[in-house]
Formats: C-alpha cells, sequence, structure tokens
C-alpha cells in the first residue's frame, strides 16, 4: 500500500498519542521516536486488516504499549530508583509545581513496566479499565489490582511530598 | 476515574499528550514511502526505443546488401570461369581442325607438287 493521504492523516492524528505513551513509559525522547516510527511502519504493513478509525486507535495503543514493555524490560529501564527508593522532598522543593510534577514523573517511572503503562493508558489517554485490559492482554481484575496498589504507592510518596512542599511554605 | 480527585487531576496534567519533535510525521512517511529508482520520462524511453529499433534495421538492411553483393559476385565469377571453360574448349577444338587442315594442305601440295613434276 503506498503512502496514500489516509495513511499520513492517519499518523497526523495519532503520533502525539503513540509518541507521548512511549515518551512518558521511556523518559528518552530517541527511544520514544524510535518507537514511534516502528509502529507506525507496522501500522502501515497490517492497515488492510483494521476495520474502523477506533480499531486503529486500539491497535496503535497496544503496539506502542507492547514495545514499551518490552523496550522496559530489554533495558532493565528505570530512570531513577525504584519507587520504594524514591527519596522524600526537602525543602528545596519548596520551589513549587515543577519539582513536584517532576517527581511524580519520576515515580511512576520506578513503577515496574506493566503498571507504569496501566497508569499511562489511564491518565493519558483516559482509557476505562476494560479497554486497558484489552490493550495488555490481561485481566480487568489484574488491570484493577496493579492500578489500585500502584495509585496507592504514589498517592502515599506524593502525600507526603505535598504535605513537605506545604510545610516548606508556611 | 474521579475527576475531582486532585491526585488524579494531577496525573492527568503530568501526562498529557505532549508535541510529537517536528518532522516525525515526514520522518515516518519516509520510511513508508522509500525513495522509488528514477525512471526515465516517457517520451525519452520511446526515443531510445526508437533508436534500438532503427540502428537495427539499418544494420540489418545494410547486412542484407552485403550478402547479395557477394552472390552477385559469386554468379559472376561462375559465369566468367564457365565462359573460359568453353572459350579454351572451342579453341582447342579450333586448333585440333586447324592442324588437320594443315597437314592435309601440306600433303596437297605435296601431291600437286608431285604432280608437276
Amino acid at each position: 500500500m503506498d503512502a496514500t493521504p489516509d495513511f499520513a492523516e492517519i499518523v497526523r492524528e495519532h503520533q502525539a498519542m503513540v509518541y507521548s505513551l512511549a515518551l512518558h513509559a521511556l523518559r528518552d525522547s530517541a527511544a520514544a521516536e524510535d518507537i514511534t516510527q516502528d509502529v507506525f511502519l507496522a501500522l502501515h504493513q497490517n492497515l488492510g486488516r483494521l476495520e474502523s478509525p477506533s480499531h486503529i486507535r486500539h491497535w496503535l495503543a497496544r503496539v506502542t504499549s507492547h514495545r514499551c514493555i518490552d523496550e522496559i524490560r530489554k533495558r532493565g529501564y528505570r530512570r531513577g530508583p525504584a519507587l520504594e527508593e524514591v527519596g522524600e522532598p526537602g525543602r528545596s522543593d519548596a520551589n513549587g509545581d515543577p519539582l513536584l510534577r517532576q517527581r511524580l514523573r519520576q515515580m511512576v517511572a520506578a513503577l515496574p513496566a506493566p503498571a507504569r503503562l496501566m497508569i499511562l493508558l489511564r491518565y493519558q489517554e483516559e482509557m476505562e479499565l476494560a479497554e486497558i485490559a484489552r490493550v495488555l492482554d490481561v485481566p480487568v481484575q489484574t488491570v484493577k489490582s496493579r492500578l489500585h496498589r500502584a495509585l496507592g504507592l504514589l498517592r502515599e510518596k506524593m502525600g507526603r511530598q505535598t504535605a513537605g512542599v506545604q510545610e516548606a511554605r508556611s | 476515574m474521579n475527576p475531582v480527585d486532585p491526585f488524579e487531576r494531577q496525573l492527568r496534567e503530568v501526562f498529557r499528550r505532549v508535541e510529537p519533535p517536528p518532522g516525525l510525521e515526514q520522518r515516518i512517511l519516509r520510511r513508508v514511502r522509500p525513495r522509488q529508482p528514477r525512471r526515465l520520462p516517457p517520451w525519452l524511453a520511446v526515443a531510445a526505443s526508437l533508436v534500438l529499433v532503427v540502428g537495427g534495421s539499418l544494420g540489418v538492411m545494410r547486412w542484407q546488401e552485403r550478402q547479395h553483393r557477394q552472390r552477385e559476385a559469386e554468379r559472376v565469377r561462375q559465369q566468367l570461369a564457365l565462359t573460359l571453360e568453353i572459350t579454351s574448349r572451342t579453341l582447342a577444338r579450333a586448333d585440333q581442325r586447324l592442324r588437320s587442315i594443315g597437314v592435309e594442305r601440306i600433303r596437297l601440295q605435296e601431291v600437286s607438287s608431285w604432280q608437276e613434276y
């Protein structure tokens, strides 16, 4: 199939989703671009089998997520320490939200690969649990429990960090 | 997802979609559509074909002419050889006749000279 206007339109419509998922998962813009290009190349080869715009979106989210998980596992990919090891904010973090936001990104990047993608599919793409389960090929209950556990840990860490910031401000 | 939960709101803000790097779309399309080998413009392909056809035809015609001339030359050579052969035989016969006539005349002269005696 040629790179027809239809395919170019699909790229234009979905490249932000694919790139953002990869970037947030890997925290590496070069790796994110490589994955994005590979995913769309695979899409081009499989486009004849996809039946609708929603099918295309689902397919892209699925392939991107799996590529990210594979990449994370292959490299033993960690940006920063494991979640439990992420330090509490000190007084220096009282400079405000940008640091808290950065710390939140670090905490999510410290999660295990599947949990990381669950968080991203939930909060970047606003997917429901059932759709996340289909994208990641896991039972809905697995998504529910892992997401719940990850959010609990993140809240706990962020709660302590937020309290630390507020204390620094007061 | 609880839209009013501040923590979840914060997660949505932190992990919202980002703009892809400039030119990403073009890089993707270039990979999907590799550069095609340059093709001759149609008129050039037709002209090249015509040159080949005409050149080939001319070559064949010249070869045929040369063959024809060679055959003609051979035919003439054979005719000449035949003519020479015929002429040679004719001359040989004539010579023979003349020789035989020459002998009789001498004899006749001899006879007549005898008669004079």
